[in-house]
């Protein structure tokens, strides 16, 4: 019997049942746990709701729920947010205007990145397709003109950039090409002054 | 010592081991073993059968799938489930949606079930403090009430109402540390306080049908009244006519 009951230790030491029992025990606990909060959380949940439901501001004279949750989202400091775009942008102005290009050229790509959503992209690729053809940079001018198309292809900046691009393709010396836009801006654009201009150019077109 | 060989040799063939079943959680606490304590504690009851605990005063017993937890003594949140809980000194239980205040000496049942807090005190006395409410209201010994989410600004709460007597005792019943005789002793006593608030509620339903009536004859002659009013006032405007005509005539 000693050495049965030896034998029995030796295996029960040696197989990893103990182990294994452990692991089964504290994976048991865990799996409790992650329950008891999972229940706990539920009933937090339902606390704040009441919470919510208490301070809605029905009392509020003059205000609906919608107006104050639009407010809450809406700080002062937002406020300054919404018109930084237009504070930069103008300065990209002055300086295009002060024919500080290659300034632009570098400051403009960064604010259009920035403010991708603002309103001012429209007339930012504008003038940043102006500021690359002054400097002669005629590819990265047609890329934006090309942003122009794709993205606003029935404002008047677009029939201007592409009477730009008209340009641009002359002075490349690709008349056929340049032809295209002009009829293209002839056909496709209501302003009478973009289209004058356009017929001007054709006229003007060594074929 | 053949004999030793032989059963030695069939032990080791056969191969038979005591197995240690791994103990399973049936009562779950966080921090572990946390009642033995008076401090911050989660009880939850994964037991097929109800979990009684001694915390100070209080005396609680949870059903299966119950989950209470303990800020201080004397401070619980029902988080779900079913509890009978005795209180000794006071008890103060946390819902959503208000908080119940035990007096001292109060036996209750409380359910937490579909965001509806019920609760049904079978002996002593409770106040729930419902949320938006000023005045808290009271659930007298045999009354259930229950309280729920807030709408308007206040969180709904019912009039208290004699206990629906059967699914009670079967609760109490289930969750019940008392031994046979207690509990019956209890539940005998409990079955007159019981008749007693079913009474008050039909003198409360009689009172109010009485008032209704009330109400409603007093509304008969009022219009009654207004009724011979309009007619005199009639009567009168036509004889003043009729006196005119007559001096036209004249």
């Amino acid at each position: 019997m000693g050495i049965y009951a030896f034998y029995l230790n030796f295996q029960i030491a040696f197989s990893g049942e103990v182990e294994m029992q452990a692991k089964i025990e504290q994976l048991e606990r865990q799996l409790l746990n992650e329950r008891t909060q999972k229940e706990l959380a539920q009933y937090e949940m339902e606390s704040f709701k009441q919470y919510v439901a208490m301070n809605l501001p029905d009392r509020i004279e003059g205000q609906s729920y919608s107006v104050r949750n639009i407010a809450s989202l809406v700080s002062p400091s937002d406020k300054q947010l919404l018109d930084k775009p237009k504070i930069e942008f103008n300065k990209m102005k002055e300086l295009y205007l002060e024919k500080k290009f290659e300034d632009v050229n570098a400051q403009l790509p960064l604010f259009i990145d920035k403010y991708n959503d603002s309103a001012y992209i429209l007339e930012a690729q504008f003038l940043l397709a102006n500021s690359y053809f002054r400097v002669q940079k005629y590819e990265r001018a047609l890329a934006a003109i090309r942003f122009l198309v794709a993205q606003y292809p029935e404002s008047e900046m677009t029939g201007l950039g592409l009477l730009l691009m008209g340009e641009i393709l002359e002075k490349q010396e690709r008349w056929d090409e340049a032809k295209e836009v002009y009829q293209s801006v002839d056909k496709n654009f209501k302003f009478p002054e973009i289209k004058k201009k356009a017929i001007e150019r054709m006229g003007k077109l060594k074929v | 010592m053949l004999r030793f060989w032989i059963i030695f040799l069939f032990i080791y063939t056969v191969d038979i081991r005591v197995r240690a079943e791994a103990e399973s959680v049936k009562v779950f606490q966080d921090p572990r073993e946390c009642l033995e304590d008076l401090n911050y504690c989660l009880v939850k009851n994964y037991a097929y059968d109800r979990f009684y605990f001694l915390s100070g005063g209080d005396e609680v017993s949870l059903g299966f799938d119950a989950h209470i937890v303990r800020h201080i003594p004397g401070e619980f949140t029902l988080v779900k489930g079913k509890a009978l809980l005795y209180t000794k000194t006071g008890l103060k239980v946390n819902t959503p949606y208000g908080r119940i205040v035990f007096e001292p000496e109060t036996t209750a049942l409380l359910t937490r079930k579909d965001k509806v807090n019920e609760i049904t005190v079978l002996f002593g006395k409770a106040r729930v403090n419902a949320l938006g409410e000023t005045d808290p209201i009271e659930v007298l010994p045999g009354y259930s009430n229950s309280i729920s989410g807030v709408k308007n600004l206040k969180a709904q709460i019912e009039i208290p109402k004699p206990a629906p007597i059967e699914l009670t005792l079967k609760e109490w019943a289930m969750l019940s540390w008392k031994n046979k005789s207690e509990l019956t002793a209890d539940i005998n006593e409990f079955k007159s306080v019981h008749s007693e608030a079913s009474q008050q509620l039909s003198i409360l339903a009689r009172e109010i049908a009485m008032r209704e009536v009330e109400s409603h004859q007093q509304r008969e002659l009022a219009q009654q009244k207004a009724r011979q009013d309009r007619d005199l006032h009639q009567r009168r405007a036509r004889e003043k006519t009729e006196k005119r005509l007559l001096l036209l005539e004249d």
